[in-house]
């Protein structure tokens, strides 16, 4: 239903639908962070670390140290950022179904 | 087992065959008196026993030398470019185009098409945000596929050229102990060469982009050709610890390189990962807090974001908690 008031329009349906479709989309990026756990956990370095022991810190000297601490970095930083975009867009999607309930009260909807 | 891990077996069990005959040269000089007659050496056993503990001692050095400095080139444990193979086996269902995005968000903007005013214009700005956000994901998941693949591609070199060079060291050491006159190894060495403008040009080109350019960010790989031609073991031994700090110096060097073109974004990453879209407090609408309560506004006012921000930032923080209306109650039936 699309409500018109004081030269603005707001479509109560179509906030309920983008908000499926935000936590839809939540549950996709969910996915994804399954598969960026599971890479993370297969990580091995040479000196036999994983990538949690790497992270705790380590001193080793071998020549490919460097790269194996950007890497465990890395790993963790876009792990993280994929947990985070699934918590937004989880947060999108509730924040449109109560957009959607605030306008629906505001226009006496709520009974 | 590679022929790498059974050259480092053999290298550290002659370093403990040695260092058993040291002990067992010490136990005869320092407690059997009068030294013992061994065969074929009649008196001179004591002077015999002191020269083989002598060296043994020097040859245990050069065979300790050999293991750690493989180990430092190869690293301790066999199995790490693997574990990055089956580590990228997981990236390719998260590694999303920028299509894939805008399909999951094609039907959040249809949803939210008819709706305008200023706190439309708000949220919608916000969503779009958010894609931005969700559509750069891909590209970093591809810099941590492509970054696995090239410390895999390191760390194999890294695993053949200590192989080449354990091997030719038992080589050319065998061969001078043999015939002094034959003692010449020729072999390769895999080494990678970076062009520090070009890193630069990488640097300031699209991130997107230079994903595909990080092989150049390690270096070109060439094979350095190599030659020992020494009869003294000692010289021998001072061309394998040439050869090993040089491949190793270099690997380093290729690492590092790739390290450090990552440094800029990391902290971007970091610093991302604190960015909130919805769940931005200024916008003064935590609709998951537990004291979350309707604002109790009017259409006019909703009309524009920043009123309809204010006006729900207005609700009492510490007010109980609210019974369910029946728009909740219907929002929740229908979820």
């Amino acid at each position: 239903m699309v409500f018109v008031s004081g030269g603005y329009e707001v479509d109560l349906s179509g906030l309920e639908a983008a908000g499926k479709a935000l936590t839809g989309a939540a549950g996709w990026a969910a996915e994804n962070a399954g598969h960026l756990h599971r890479c993370r956990t297969n990580v091995e370095f040479t000196d036999g670390s994983t990538l949690d022991e790497l992270l705790r810190g380590d001193v080793e000297n071998l020549p490919l140290r460097k790269l194996e601490n950007v890497i465990a970095r890395m790993a963790d930083l876009t792990e993280r950022r994929q947990t985070h975009v699934v918590d937004e867009l989880d947060y999108a999607g509730t924040a449109m179904l109560k957009i959607k309930a605030l306008y629906a009260r505001a226009d006496g909807q709520d009974e | 087992m590679g022929s790498y891990e059974e050259y480092r077996e053999q290298l550290f069990a002659e370093f403990l065959r040695l260092a058993g005959v040291i002990e067992e040269c010490a136990k005869i000089l320092l407690k059997q008196t009068p030294p013992p007659v061994i065969e074929g050496v009649g008196t001179q056993t004591d002077e015999y026993v002191r020269q083989l503990s002598i060296d043994a001692a020097k040859k245990k050095e050069v065979v300790w030398e050999a293991y750690e400095l493989l180990g430092q080139l190869h690293g301790y444990q066999a199995g790490a470019a693997e574990a990055a193979d089956q580590a990228r086996g997981q990236l390719p269902p998260v590694a999303v185009t920028v299509e894939d995005v805008d399909g999951k968000f094609k039907s959040v903007r249809d949803g939210l098409e008819d709706w305008t005013g200023a706190g439309a214009l708000a949220v919608k700005t916000t969503l779009n945000d958010l894609e931005t956000f969700v559509g750069n994901q891909s590209a970093y998941v591809q810099y941590l596929d492509k970054t696995l693949e090239q410390y895999a591609l390191l760390v194999r070199t890294g695993e053949d050229n200590a192989e080449a060079l354990a091997a030719n060291i038992t080589k050319a050491l065998t061969d001078a102990a043999k015939n002094r006159s034959a003692a010449k190894v020729d072999f390769a060495l895999t080494m990678f060469y970076g062009t520090a403008g070009l890193v630069e040009a990488v640097k300031t080109g699209d991130p997107v982009d230079a994903v595909k350019n990080l092989e150049q960010v390690v270096g070109a790989i060439e094979h350095l050709k190599k030659t020992w031609e020494e009869t003294d073991p000692d010289k021998i031994m001072a061309q394998f610890r040439t050869d090993v700090r040089q491949a190793r110096t270099n690997l380093a060097e290729a690492g590092d390189r790739l390290a450090g073109y990552f440094t800029a974004m990391l902290e971007t990453m970091a610093q991302e990962n604190n960015h909130s879209f919805f769940k931005n407090p200024a916008l003064g609408i935590d609709t998951t807090s537990p004291t979350f309560k309707s604002a109790e506004f009017r259409l006019r006012e909703a009309a524009n974001w920043n009123e309809f921000a204010r006006a729900v930032e207005k609700l009492p923080k510490e007010s109980p908690a609210p019974t369910r209306g029946a728009i909740a109650q219907r929002l929740e039936a229908a979820g």
